[in-house]
Order: structure tokens, then C-alpha cells, then sequence
């Protein structure tokens, strides 16, 4: 090799390595420029929650406040009944979560280890739930629960009264029945040893026997998973309860967070400061669970 | 005897309590809805009228502009969140990169917030006083009135859309990513192919199940779009910004017109169906792609 071609290659490496420099510098800069636009509206939320109203409303715009307001934080809930919102929501997540955990996990496990006409049938069914907006059966479900006989002055026909509506149940009861837990316990359970069923079918253990003692204890990560979903979904809801609440004292903190919209001249800040403290629950859990969050998200594939 | 009953009914009854919620609540509204579609039903009195709700639709200028709406905000949101997420996933995918996993958990943090949430903070950002416009005129441009603009306040919608559903887009496709067998890119390269050619010959290809997936569950999510509408906008300017479930909830549970709101249900379910039914007709003729189950 004469030393003329070697510095020609030389100088061809060098370009090479400058190129891809510039290249993942690029990279880089646009993944900065994704998370800023990601995070950049969150701070704002902060930023605003800590600032007095009159600084919100001049046409100067600053990006700190100027005192931190944290007081706002306590205001902003003085106004309604937020304490109630929040009672209201937490009552229904939990039993919401707790059911359909229960629920999801018994149809799992049939559709993951027993033999019965009809299983796939039937799985694809429970899926096929998932592909069909909620929207398309919402007014016949809000007749439903407003005429259930004898229940909310109801008389025996289902007239006169509001049924179920304005109630827990009604934020609840239908919520129960999850495909998404039901498709996670199921891939879980089919993971399980055959040999495992086996054993225990030998020392005499029936279906339930089987199920309670071994495959519930067992289901501590696919449980993880799937209650952080629903936790989420159930928190986040909005569309239902705005329809199945009839009056203040059943407000969700979704539905409280909306009325402040409809206060005429709105107080940003304290709007800023309830929406934090209303995602503050799914935040701490996003970040204590991360791994159970995401992993949800992708076996699922759920939006 | 009796133990062979009951080993025939055990499994059964295991399922009863998702079946029989799963029938009374989605089931039999289903059939329900379809039948108050034929009705004129203000919560008092009910009579039958035929395919009139049916024929109104089409003379309904509210139902038209929600239907034309809904089209458009589904396919810009999808469309942008598909590449954008494909893109970000591809790059965080990259070895090289240091701190891939602070990027990716911040992009997804908006996922996770609440569509009423989100609506606050970008009805913040767009308010006349907000933060858009005094970015605006901070660089000298003209401030807007962003939601009150007929020919800005879609796009408006869908940048906050994009910046809630963009990380829901990355998570699929790095998992995607996991799956691609890593001696693909090995071969490429020694054959001297570029990244760019690798991406396009090997990534997007092997991805196709994932996007498949990702196409079914954004296209039906963004076809329910409701919450940001009714926080923000109402609808409005002039119908610019009502959708489909908008319209249900305005006539079902502003209007009373139980018969008529169950009809653009029907439209909705109708719609929603087809889509997914062709992507499923689709995704498997391209043989690469199946919902795992």
C-alpha cells in the first residue's frame, strides 16, 4: 500500500466518523426537542399552580411566578366540595379494581386451564368487547340503570324514580367485567406447569380448590399489572361519570376538575394547581411501578 | 355422578360473572340501542318512526361537519403518532445512546394523564393570555385567538392529541424492537447497508404487527375523541370541532332525543366495525401480522 492511498483512506475514515457525529448530534437534538415538547406543558401546569391569579391574566408573560403561591394547592379545593370528589373517586377505583381483579382472574384461569365447549368461542367474544366503543351502547345503559325497579323511588315497573343512577353501583357494576384482565390472566395462566394442576388434582383438590390455592397466590405480577391499568383507566374516566352522576355529591374528581371551566372568568392557577393535585395519584403509582405500567401497556397492546 | 356434573358446569361457572355483567351491560344495551335507533324517544314517550332518524342524518348539518371532523382528527392524529412513534422508538433503540430511558419515561408521561387534565393545561397554553401567545409575540408574530379560529382550532386539537398518544406509539414499538432479531442488522451491515436502507428493508417490515396492533387500538381510540372536544371547545367555532360521540352526548343527554342520538350510534359502531374489520382483512392477507391472543 503506498502511503498516498493510505491517507486518502485516512482522510475517507475521518469524514466517515465526522458524518456520523453530526449525525447522532442531530439524533439527539431532536429527542430533546420530543421531550421538551412532552414535558414542557407539565412544567407550565407547575409553574402556573404556583403563581397569584393577576399574574396570569397580564398580557406580560413571565415564566416563574413571582412568590410561590403554594397556599394555592389548599384554595383551590375550598370551593367545591372536592373532598367528597375525592372520596368518591377512591371508593369507586377501588371496588372497581378489587371486582374486576376477582372477576378477570376466575374467567382466566377457566379459559387458561379447563377443558369446556366453546372456550375460544367464548374468549374472542370477551375481546371482541374491546373493539366496540362504549359510546354505541351508553343511552340504552343509562335507561337500564335508571329503571331498575324499586331501587333509587323506582316503583315496580322501573318508573317514577332514577334506578341505580347517581349511586356507586352504578360506577361501578358495569366496570367489573374487564376483557383486558381477563386476555392478561389468561396469557399468565397458561404459562403455568401442567404438572402443578396434576398434582394437586391427585391430592383431591376441585377446580376452585385448584384456583384459590395455587394459581391466586401465584398471580402477584399479572395482579400488579393489571390494577395499575385499571387503577389508571378508572381514575382517568371521564365520559361515564359525566353521564351517570345526576347530582354534586357523586361527583368523580374528573367531573369536579371539568366545573371549574364553568366558573365564568377562570382562576388559572387554582385550575392549575387541581389538575395537579388530580393526576398526582397515577403519577406516584406511573413512577413507583414503572415496569408494571409499561409491560400492561405492550402484552395487551390496549390503549 | 354428581362429581361429573359438576365438572361439566365447574367452568362454566368460573366465567359466569364476566359473562353475565359483560351480557347485561354491553349485550343487550347493543341490541337495545338498535332498536331505539327506529324510535322517537324523549324519555317519556317512545313511538316508532322508521328509518326517519336514519334519513335525518343525512340532512343534519351538525351530524355531516362530526362525521367529516371525526374522519380528520382520526387520521392526522394516527398518522402522526405512527411515524413519530416509530421514529423516537427507532432512535432511543440506538446503542449508542446514553440516557434512552429518562427520554422514553418523560415522553410517556402525558399518556398517563387524564383527558380533563390535559384539556386544562392546554386550554392554559392556547387561552388569549397563554403561553402560546406570548411565545408568538416573543418572536415577533401575531398573537391568535387559537380555539376560536375555524381554520386553526383542528390542528390545535391535534397537537394536544399528538402529545398525549406519542408515547403510547414509542412504548409499542420498542417493545416491537425487542423482537427483531439483532443478526438482521448484523448481515445489513456487512453487506453495506445503510441505516437508513436497514431501517426501511428491516425495521419498518419486521414492525409490521405492531404498527398492525397500533393502527387498531389509535384509530378506535381517536374515533371516540370526546373529552378534549367538550373541555375545550364545545364543538365549536361553528361546528368545526364536534365529533361523533359529541353529537351522541348533545343530543342524548342535552336534547333528550334518545331515538335520534341512538342512531348516530349506530353509525359510530357501524364505522368503527368496518375499520377494524378491513385492517383485520388486511393485516392478514399481509400474513406478518395477527393480534397475539
Amino acid at each position: 500500500m503506498t502511503s498516498k492511498t493510505k491517507e486518502v483512506d485516512v482522510r475517507s475514515v475521518r469524514m466517515y466518523k465526522i458524518r456520523r457525529r453530526i449525525i447522532r448530534v442531530m439524533i439527539v437534538l431532536f429527542l430533546v426537542i420530543v421531550v421538551a415538547f412532552s414535558f414542557f406543558p407539565l412544567f407550565i401546569m407547575i409553574l402556573t399552580a404556583l403563581k397569584e391569579q393577576k399574574e396570569t391574566l397580564t398580557a406580560t408573560f413571565r415564566f416563574f411566578p413571582k412568590v410561590p403561591q403554594f397556599h394555592n394547592f389548599v384554595d383551590c379545593f375550598a370551593r367545591n366540595n372536592w373532598f367528597r370528589y375525592f372520596l368518591n373517586s377512591g371508593f369507586v377505583t377501588l371496588m372497581v379494581v378489587l371486582l374486576s381483579t376477582f372477576i378477570s382472574s376466575l374467567a382466566g384461569f377457566s379459559f387458561a386451564r379447563l377443558k369446556f365447549k366453546g372456550n375460544t368461542a367464548i374468549f374472542m367474544m370477551f375481546m371482541a368487547g374491546i373493539m366496540i366503543p362504549a359510546q354505541a351502547y351508553i343511552i340504552p345503559q343509562y335507561i337500564m340503570l335508571r329503571s331498575i325497579p324499586l331501587l333509587g323511588g323506582n316503583d315496580i315497573t322501573g318508573a317514577g324514580g332514577t334506578g341505580l343512577l347517581g349511586t356507586y353501583w352504578a360506577l361501578i357494576i358495569p366496570f367489573t367485567a374487564a376483557p383486558l384482565g381477563i386476555f392478561l390472566c389468561r396469557q399468565f395462566y397458561l404459562t403455568f406447569p401442567r404438572s402443578l394442576d396434576d398434582a394437586a388434582r391427585i391430592d383431591g383438590c376441585n377446580n376452585f380448590q385448584l384456583f384459590a390455592s395455587i394459581y391466586l397466590p401465584q398471580s402477584k405480577t399479572v395482579f400488579a399489572t393489571f390494577v395499575i391499568l385499571k387503577f389508571t383507566y378508572t381514575w382517568n374516566e371521564f365520559f361515564y361519570p359525566l353521564i351517570m352522576t345526576n347530582s354534586k355529591d357523586m361527583y368523580t374528581v374528573q367531573i369536579g376538575l371539568q366545573q371549574f371551566n364553568e366558573l365564568g372568568i377562570v382562576d388559572w392557577p387554582l385550575l392549575m394547581a387541581a389538575t395537579l393535585v388530580v393526576m398526582m395519584p397515577i403519577l406516584v403509582v406511573f413512577f413507583a411501578a414503572q415496569k408494571y405500567f409499561v409491560q400492561g401497556i405492550v402484552t395487551s397492546g390496549l390503549k | 355422578m354428581n362429581k361429573k356434573k359438576r365438572f361439566r358446569i365447574g367452568p362454566y361457572l368460573f366465567i359466569l360473572p364476566a359473562f353475565l355483567v359483560s351480557f347485561t351491560f354491553i349485550i343487550i344495551p347493543l341490541a337495545i340501542s338498535l332498536s331505539y335507533s327506529f324510535t322517537d324517544y324523549n324519555l317519556v314517550s317512545k313511538s316508532f318512526v322508521g328509518l326517519a332518524n336514519y334519513k335525518k342524518l343525512f340532512t343534519d348539518v351538525a351530524f355531516k361537519r362530526a362525521f367529516v371532523n371525526t374522519a380528520e382528527y382520526t387520521f392526522f392524529v394516527v398518522a402522526i403518532n405512527v411515524v413519530l412513534g416509530l421514529i423516537i422508538a427507532a432512535f432511543l433503540n440506538e446503542k449508542w445512546l446514553r440516557g434512552s430511558k429518562i427520554f422514553r419515561t418523560i415522553i410517556y408521561i402525558p399518556y398517563t394523564v387524564s383527558v380533563v387534565a390535559a384539556s386544562m393545561i392546554w386550554l392554559y397554553i392556547y387561552n388569549p393570555n397563554g403561553l402560546l401567545n406570548s411565545i408568538m409575540s416573543f418572536l415577533g408574530l401575531k398573537q391568535q385567538l387559537w380555539l376560536d379560529n375555524m381554520k386553526l382550532v383542528m390542528p390545535c386539537l391535534i397537537v394536544m392529541s399528538v402529545w398525549q398518544g406519542v408515547g403510547y406509539c414509542m412504548v409499542m414499538y420498542l417493545a416491537g424492537f425487542q423482537s427483531v432479531p439483532p443478526d438482521l442488522y448484523e448481515a445489513a451491515t456487512i453487506d453495506g447497508a445503510s441505516k437508513l436502507q436497514q431501517f426501511f428493508k428491516i425495521s419498518v417490515p419486521m414492525l409490521a404487527p405492531t404498527t398492525y396492533l397500533i393502527l387498531i387500538m389509535t384509530i378506535m381510540s381517536s374515533f371516540q375523541v370526546f373529552g378534549q372536544v367538550y373541555n375545550m371547545t364545545s364543538g365549536g367555532p361553528a361546528y368545526r370541532t364536534t365529533t361523533l360521540v359529541h353529537q351522541i352526548y348533545m343530543q342524548a343527554f342535552v336534547g333528550w332525543k334518545m331515538g335520534y342520538a341512538s342512531a348516530i350510534s349506530v353509525v359510530l359502531l357501524a364505522t368503527s366495525m368496518t375499520i377494524t374489520l378491513l385492517l383485520f382483512r388486511y393485516g392478514n392477507r399481509n400474513g406478518g401480522a395477527e393480534v397475539d391472543q
